[in-house]
């Protein structure tokens, strides 16, 4: 190298367009608006719904408190209130309860199969309630295979009552129980091993250990479980639809659906009212959390980088632990799975005739025969993966505006993305009902599997948002500096360097949406018309005229479809799918 | 290749004051280092060079464009400034390949094809990269990718190099190599370098000025051996090479000689270039280096010479530094034999090598 002639000639001549880019501002601006559409759409109709007289599509101005006023007059109003109160007491102590204990063990001691109670425990996380319902019906109700076995094998008729207030809750606590095991066992997994190891030197049993030191150490999960399980109890909806419809025994969301499609004409500020009472104490919930999070999260305590996991030994309690938590397993999940896979294969299920003597393919073939059926399945599969591919694309436009840009509103972005978290499903679906009907050009949409990916992504937007995030925060800035200053414009550096490092997150984000899509039932029920339907409508509306079988086969259909879906990207492409 | 030109710089966020009247002129082809401990600007600067942080007043210019400019409401938005930049973290594209790193500021340029393959292997030449272009950044060594990610700046033919902290992140040995190396290449290149730095070391080695900063402002512009061998205050001494640094005060003062006494009554002897007032608190500074060390008792002429006890010694492999107390403080120098606990030395501070700074 004689001759250094370093390249600098392209310098020479600076390109001169010295202002700023223009395109950046209408980008940014564009992705702002369509986040305000997509959190305001289903929320800001059912407010004026709520405070209007006539229904919406009859409105000329003009407010009223006169909805909750009737409302609060109504006649089932204190049971309406003490069932709910009583059904969130139950359901979260079931949930917490169990769900701390699993998590602790299966993270922290030395019982056998770890890993794989693990999986099963948290499994019901990728089923829907819905599907959750009909197998503890199926199983636990009154002519339920596990109960007939039960009375059979001990002659008390009618061992338990799952039609009642308490059996709802619990049954409701059982689908709840994984979300909790899923937030703690990080937190369980991730404590210092050494701090436990301490306390033992120090003379302190297991059982002392994990109450004076393990417990304390979990608070920030405890809290966050807690908060969440609230959330999702006041949400929940399927559980008591079909185990509280034929008792009457009504809560706030089943009264909201009942009122929504009662007979004739529905009162719509009757429903808005009671949905705004339950869109506030969700959302009230949210932010204390979001709150309470934010002063406890220092003590955090995060793991050695790397180090080996050390798990408590129970000594003598080991196999007496082991036994409850595989029972658990065994009767909370693997049961009620056992109890649809078992139904949607026979004509009949009963003690008094074998399974094997009613063994038959029926139930998938006349889903096979039925149009609507056939629909439901492949709309459901188009509305999973083509909603979460566009949830994706959404979500990750949002995210960098919101975090890799000098865009002004960026913080008011980041906020509002995450409003969704306190709108519950049903809420969603009624929200969107009313922008149908009230905003002119919707209307086309409805009916359209369209409508329904518009509920899908405004509901689960914090979800995606809460899996892009974190990762895009990871990502040091210095990438985009480094091309910014190299004369990449903002726009070029989102699209080629940050969304390329990005694919990891949002290949995890496109799993998580199109899981959540599957199994969503709550944003549907509104936007259900004859055309549009999903497994989980036909699932609902199989079930009135009680074709169990039919429901059966549907429920593992969605149980295998999903399994198959997970399956293809945690293998194929990797994806890790941590909470 | 270009002239820098600050001048007034001043940035603010809410009350905290980050830079204060910052001005600054850099030649072309010049080699200038920012240097100063973390927090006194001299990122800030460099930020506000490459148009990544915004100032709140003042003005600059590269080569007579200017790209900030409060008054006349000019800012350019970094891409648009054609510089380069060199970061801490390297900041190299994991998912682009050596060679796809330095293809994209040129295909920006919309220079592609054979024009940018004849320019990304010229620039891997320069860093001794070139057998490397299909690797990724995760493929590579510490020391690679910092040759990779400074072949990145200069592919496109900046008109100015902007080096934040580039050897930081490389351990001692391999720090000292890439500094050699990192020298030659600005030499051969000729490219207006400007060099933020904590490390003296680097500073002195590499530059052909150094910028000292303190607190978002500049204290000292000058050769590396101005800075060591005069530097303009007590901080710049004491921040640039080991300095032993005294409390004192001025009792007498002649013409350029200058009488200290120190806190325990010790008077020291001062050649004083400025003028200083008599009667007034002062720093005085003096290297370890500059200071004679002998045993008792052997015979030692001049002003400053004191008896003293060794207070404990470090061993630093060429020499070894002793402590000792003097005027309150404790103070070190250096010399080639080890010592005995407790053993007595006669010192002597040259009055020469003193420097005497007055008090803000």
């Amino acid at each position: 190298m004689d001759e250094l002639s370093p390249p600098q000639s392209t310098g020479s001549s600076p390109r001169n367009f010295s202002g700023k880019a223009f395109a950046e501002p209408v980008i940014q601006n564009a992705v702002m608006a369509l986040c305000v559409i997509l959190v305001m759409a289903p929320v800001a109709p059912l407010v004026l719904q709520a405070f209007s007289p006539v229904p919406l599509y009859a409105w000329r101005g003009g407010l009223t408190l006169g909805n909750f006023q009737n409302l609060f007059t109504l006649p089932e109003i204190s049971d309406l209130a003490g069932n709910t109160l009583l059904f969130c007491a139950i359901s979260i102590t079931f949930s917490i309860v169990f769900g701390v204990a699993l998590a602790i063990i299966v993270a922290r001691t030395d019982i056998p199969a770890r890993k794989l109670l693990t999986n099963i425990l948290l499994w019901p996380i990728f089923v829907s309630p819905l599907v959750i319902g009909f197998g503890a019906i199926l199983t636990y109700g009154p002519t339920g295979y596990v109960t007939s076995l039960f009375t059979h094998a001990t002659g008390i008729a009618n061992p338990w009552n799952i039609y009642s207030l308490t059996g709802l809750s619990l049954i409701s606590g059982l689908s709840m129980a994984p979300m909790t095991i899923l937030y703690c066992l990080s937190s369980a997994q991730q404590q210092d091993p050494r701090l436990e190891q301490a306390a033992r030197v120090a003379g302190a049993s297991p059982f002392r250990t994990m109450r004076r030191i393990t417990l304390p150490m979990m608070r920030p999960a405890l809290i966050f479980s807690f908060a969440m399980n609230i959330v999702a109890a006041l949400e929940m909806f399927a559980i008591p639809l079909l185990l509280g419809g034929p008792s009457g025994i009504r809560l706030l969301t089943t009264f909201i659906y009942d009122k929504g499609f009662e007979s004739g004409r529905p009162d719509y500020g009757l429903v808005s009212a009671a949905s705004l009472i339950l869109l506030v104490l969700v959302a009230l919930l949210v932010l204390l959390q979001t709150f309470l999070l934010r002063s406890s999260h220092r003590f955090l305590s995060v793991g050695p980088k790397g180090g080996r996991m050390d798990v408590m030994g129970l000594g003598a309690w080991k196999w007496g632990v082991f036994a409850a938590t595989l029972l658990y397993a065994l009767f909370g999940i693997v049961a009620i799975v056992f109890g649809l896979f078992l139904r949607s294969f026979v004509l009949v299920l009963s003690p008094y005739i074998s399974p094997l003597s009613v063994l038959t393919l029926k139930n998938y073939h006349d889903i096979w025969l039925d149009p609507t059926y056939r629909h439901a399945i492949s709309n459901t599969v188009m509305l999973a993966i083509g909603g979460a591919f566009a949830g994706v694309v959404v979500t990750g436009a949002i995210a960098l505006v919101a975090q890799r840009s000098n865009y002004r509103l960026r913080r008011v972005l980041d906020m509002m993305v995450q409003l969704p978290r306190a709108v519950p499903g049903l809420i969603v679906s009624l929200g969107v009902f009313y922008a149908v009907i009230f905003i002119p050009g919707l209307s086309l949409l409805s009916g359209t599997l369209w409508v329904l990916g518009l509920a899908y992504i405004v509901r689960h937007l914090p979800a995606g948002y809460g899996i892009i995030a974190p990762a895009l925060l990871q990502v040091t800035k210095d990438f985009d500096r480094a091309a910014n200053v190299a004369g990449a414009r903002w726009s070029t550096t989102m699209r080629r360097i940050v969304a390329p490092i990005l694919k990891p997150a949002l290949l995890s984000c496109f799993t998580l949406l199109m899981i959540l899509f599957f199994k969503e039932y709550a944003a549907a029920i509104f936007l259900y018309r004859p055309g549009n339907e999903v497994i989980s409508m036909a699932m609902l509306n199989a079930w009135v005229p009680g074709y169990t079988g039919v429901v059966a086969s549907l429920a593992v259909i969605q149980i295998a479809l999903t399994t198959l879906l997970l399956v293809i990207f945690t293998r194929l492409f990797g994806v890790r799918l941590n909470g | 290749m270009a002239d820098v030109l600050i001048e007034n710089l001043c940035r603010k966020i809410g009350p905290l004051t980050i830079l204060r009247d910052v001005s600054l002129s850099v030649g072309e082809g010049e080699f200038i280092t920012l240097l100063g401990p973390s927090g006194c600007g001299k990122s800030t600067t460099l930020n506000a060079l490459a148009g990544l942080d915004r100032p709140t007043s003042g003005r600059i210019a590269v080569g007579g464009r200017v790209l900030y400019d409060d008054k006349a409401g000019v800012f350019i938005e970094p891409q648009f400034r054609d510089l380069g930049m060199m970061f801490q973290s390297y900041a190299l594209w994991p998912h682009m390949t050596v060679h796809q790193n330095l293809a994209f500021p040129l295909e920006i340029r919309k220079i592609t094809g054979v024009a940018a393959r004849s320019k990304i292997v010229e620039a891997l030449n320069l860093v001794d990269m070139e057998k490397y272009a299909g690797r990724y950044p995760g493929e590579l060594s510490g020391g690679q990718q910092q040759r990779v990610a400074l072949a990145r700046t200069l592919v496109y033919g900046p008109r100015l190099m902007l080096l934040d902290e580039p050897l930081s992140n490389l351990d001692a040995k391999l720090r000292d190599k890439a500094r050699d190396w990192l020298r030659d290449l600005q030499r051969r290149t000729g490219v207006t370098t400007i060099y933020v730095t904590h490390d003296q070391t680097e500073a002195l080695a590499l530059s052909d000025r150094i910028v000292v900063m303190e607190s978002g402002e500049i204290v000292q512009v000058g050769a590396p051996s101005e800075i060591y061998k005069t530097p303009a205050t007590a901080f710049v001494a004491d921040f640039v090479g080991a300095n032993n640094i005294f409390e004192a005060k001025i009792t007498g003062y002649s013409r350029d000689a200058a009488t200290l006494v120190l806190a325990d009554g010790v008077i020291l002897k001062a050649c004083v270039p400025s003028a200083h007032t008599v009667g007034s608190a002062a720093k005085a500074a003096i290297r370890p280096e500059q200071i004679i060390v002998l045993n008792d008792g052997a015979s030692l002429q001049g002003d400053n010479i004191f008896e003293v006890q060794a207070l404990g010694e470090t061993y630093q492999g060429a020499r070894h530094v002793l402590y000792f107390n003097l005027g309150g403080v404790k103070f070190s120098a250096e010399r080639q034999e080890p010592i005995a606990p407790g053993q007595t030395f006669r010192v002597r501070l040259p009055s020469e090598a003193i420097r005497v700074f007055a008090h803000h």
